[in-house]
């Protein structure tokens, strides 16, 4: 073939361009540490970025989820903790009134108040907030559960829970609707932990407490002080249970976290084995690119140079 | 005597005229689309001696010639159409990846996840405002960037208009070149003599034709150039028919025409790329051009806009309202107006996080929601289906292929033109080494011509000046 020189010089153009271009998208890869760009430069790749992408942002959404859960829950259970307190200073003063420590008036008035206090905290405790939310209010964080003379302030329903996305379909129920714990009914009946309850009406606990009062301050009927006891022990239980399933919840979003954890791990992983270089792989291979541009650099120097012009005098 | 005379003057004009093509050669080796001309040379026609033979009279250069393989030229011309065709491609879906800005921070999965997250941040405390404000504001980035990425499109799909008006515009304008070229060629040709200059100029508008429309060409016995698309003549000789474009009323479509209002059967170039991207949206078999990434972010627009709003409808905002849209769009263009609608722009309490009226912390519509992103029949017509986040998925890889297509297309295109070329600059580019070597051979035999009449000289010389007396 007949080689004229805009041949070779066309040709070491357009090979200084390739090597350049070759060059080029390995720095840029090494620069960003990203294997491509724009969808086309590898479109399954880039897809499948979109997704692990998608799962983390979610993933780490559901991880929020469950620590706010989490926080919830916390503050339901100091709360239930709390209430097992009271009960368990009224049930320690109602078992000394039933002993007969304590039978004279002024003793007997000591203990009103103090049952009367605990009541007051009571409230107080049935009216807790978290970030300004009531807790046991159901879907009413915005109302307090219990009015100041010790009544339902609202209606609540007691499917009124609401449950916090941990995963894909998959939720968590965060509250506990205070009727769980408060209860409903008269003071002589069993009570009702399970049923709506409506405004005004007293709730149990707060019943047996204000029933308690009464009797200390009208004289001592003692077996209606020892029916007490055996009623202050189941409110107890009441509570114990409900902190139990608390807890039990608590300790499924732990599990749960540190699922979700795990799964942001792999995901991320995932992620970067599909669209991250491997940056010693990289710099070889641009060494390698350099080198060959470099030459062809070289060559071409050399090649383009020299004609019969050079050597005619 | 002056036979001898005659016969080194001829040697001496013929080695100047070659002396003079090996200068133009030099002169031109990087004019674009120059091809190397040669001397052709004979010996003139000998003198018969009877009785002895013939006599050689000298030589003479009796043409000049252009070397030239007119094949390469239709391959080249052939083959440099597609690429035209699938450098536009290129170019404007690369743009159109840019858009969909994947991957990076400003895609649409990530403007779709901050929306999703914010949601599903605001259902753990749907009461509290300060998690109903992210909802508001990501999603008016969300529908803003859709709202951007359309309009953007839509000026892609105007700038491709332009650009068609521009190239044929240039269509025209070489046509009326060539043309003009084919009167002063044919006419400077009745000598029977090649205008190879002239024809080099003519090769090269028609080679620069080729990039931008199929052209096929084909040259009478008689000298006649035609220049045609698809069978239809745009230079016939002297005569040039132009293409125009043509708007069709009410409507955004447009036509490339004949003069005569019939249609331009376009094969392939630049401007067939830039059709089939400005009115290809993908159906009945047609490119998936500008109209396509129109027509599906509409789609998206409209139908994620219509699914949101109808679960958005059977919640309750805090103030106990229901019956509320969350977005709104004009439905001739959905992607380019769709946004919040007022409810929610003025109070976020309108926000329907609840299932029944009243609840400050009934999150029940807002889970709701929140599943709608993993709902397979969110988008259950149409093209695609699936998820919102498949929706977009198979936009991205409809693009991602394409463009990778465009651009190997473009490629294999270009090396096939260079392979082209490089046979072109083969047969007809000038080497310098050749023309150096030929330089020399011509000032050689221009010399021993000199020297040749010198000898004469000295004949002559002899015979009238030194020969006897005679006539002194």
């Amino acid at each position: 073939m007949r080689i004229t020189n805009n041949m070779l010089i066309n040709n070491m153009v357009y090979n200084l361009n390739q090597n350049l271009k070759t060059l080029e998208k390995l720095q840029y890869q090494k620069a960003t540490g990203k294997k491509f760009r724009v969808p086309s430069d590898d479109p399954i790749g880039v897809s499948k970025s979109l997704k692990f992408n998608t799962d983390i942002a979610k993933l780490e959404q559901y991880k929020r989820n469950a620590e706010d859960a989490t926080s919830w829950m916390v503050d339901t259970e100091l709360a239930l903790g709390e209430i097992g307190e009271i009960l368990k200073r009224a049930y320690e003063l109602t078992i000394d009134v039933a002993n007969g420590t304590k039978k004279a008036p002024e003793d007997l008035q000591k203990v009103k108040e103090e049952i009367d206090q605990l009541r007051e905290h009571l409230i107080q405790i049935g009216n807790t907030t978290y970030s300004d939310r009531h807790i046991f209010s159901g879907f009413k964080t915005d109302k307090p559960l219990l009015k100041e003379d010790g009544t339902y302030n609202i209606d609540l329903n007691m499917d009124e829970i609401f449950e916090y996305n941990v995963g894909i379909s998959e939720t968590v129920k965060v509250n506990t609707p205070g009727g769980k714990v408060f209860g409903r009914g008269d003071v002589n009946s069993t009570p009702d932990y399970n049923s709506n309850i409506s405004e005004n009406e007293k709730p149990y606990l707060i019943a047996v407490f204000d029933a308690l009062s009464e009797e200390l301050d009208s004289g001592q009927n003692l077996d209606v002080i020892q029916e007490t006891i055996g009623k202050l022990q189941n409110c107890h239980e009441q509570v114990l249970a409900v902190r139990a399933e608390v807890g039990a919840k608590m300790n499924r979003l732990e599990i749960t976290e540190k699922r979700i954890d795990a799964q942001i791990g792999n995901v991320n992983e995932l992620l970067s084995f599909n669209e991250d270089v491997d940056i010693a792989e990289i710099s070889i291979q641009i060494a390698m690119a350099e080198n060959v541009y470099i030459s062809s650099l070289m060559v071409g120097a050399k090649i383009i140079q020299p004609t019969l012009v050079q050597f005619l005098t | 005597m002056h036979f001898g005379f005659n016969t080194a003057v001829k040697g001496l004009l013929a080695s100047q005229r070659s002396l003079y093509i090996t200068n133009h050669n030099i002169s031109n080796v990087n004019t674009r689309g120059y091809t190397r001309q040669e001397g052709a040379q004979r010996a003139t026609t000998p003198y018969a001696l009877p009785g002895i033979g013939f006599l050689g009279t000298g030589t003479e250069i009796y043409d000049v010639s252009r070397i030239r393989d007119s094949y390469l030229d239709f391959k080249y011309w052939n083959e440099n159409a597609p690429m035209g065709e699938w450098e536009a491609k290129m170019n404007h879906l690369s743009e159109i990846e840019k858009l969909f800005g994947e991957p990076s921070d400003t895609s649409f999965r990530k403007y779709l996840d901050d929306f999703f997250k914010a949601l599903t941040n605001m259902s753990t405390n749907p009461s509290d405002s300060s998690y109903r404000e992210p909802v508001r504001e990501n999603a008016l980035a969300f529908t803003k960037h859709i709202n951007e990425v359309a309009v953007r499109l839509n000026e892609l799909r105007r700038e491709t208009k332009v650009s068609m008006e521009n190239n044929i515009e240039r269509i025209n304008s070489i046509a009326n070149q060539i043309a003009s070229l084919n009167r002063q060629i044919y006419s400077y040709e009745i000598s029977g003599y090649k205008a190879n200059d002239l024809r080099d100029r003519r090769d090269l508008l028609v080679e620069e034709l080729s990039k931008v429309v199929n052209v096929s060409v084909h040259e009478s016995d008689d000298g006649k150039f035609r220049v045609s698309i698809s069978g239809v003549s745009l230079v016939d000789h002297i005569n040039v028919s132009e293409v125009k474009l043509k708007t069709i009323p009410n409507s955004d479509e447009i036509r490339i025409e004949w003069g005569n209002g019939s249609l331009v059967n376009l094969k392939s170039g630049e401007l067939k790329g830039l059709l089939d991207l400005y009115s290809g949206d993908g159906e009945n078999n047609t490119y998936r051009g500008i109209p396509y990434y129109q027509n599906r972010l509409n789609e998206f627009a409209e139908g994620f806009a219509n699914k949101f709003n109808k679960k958005h409808n059977e919640g309750y905002g805090l103030n106990g309202n229901t019956n509320i849209d969350f977005f709104k769009f004009d439905a001739e263009k959905p992607a380019a107006t769709i946004t919040l609608s007022d409810e929610i722009l003025e109070d976020l309490k309108n926000i329907a996080a609840g299932k029944a009226p009243g609840d400050a912390e009934d999150n029940r519509n807002l889970l709701e929601l929140i599943g709608l992103r993993e709902d397979r029949k969110f988008f259950s017509e149409g093209t695609s289906q699936g998820t919102p986040d498949d929706f977009i998925k198979s936009i991205v890889s409809n693009l991602a292929v394409d463009s990778m297509q465009s651009e190997r297309m473009y490629n294999s295109q270009n090396m096939m033109l260079k392979n082209i070329q490089t046979k072109r600059d083969s047969v007809s580019g000038v080497s310098y080494d050749e023309e150096m070597a030929n330089m020399v051979k011509f000032q050689h035999a221009y010399m021993a011509s000199a020297r040749m009449i010198n000898t004469l000289d000295i004949i002559m010389d002899v015979t009238i000046n030194r020969l006897g007396l005679v006539g002194r």
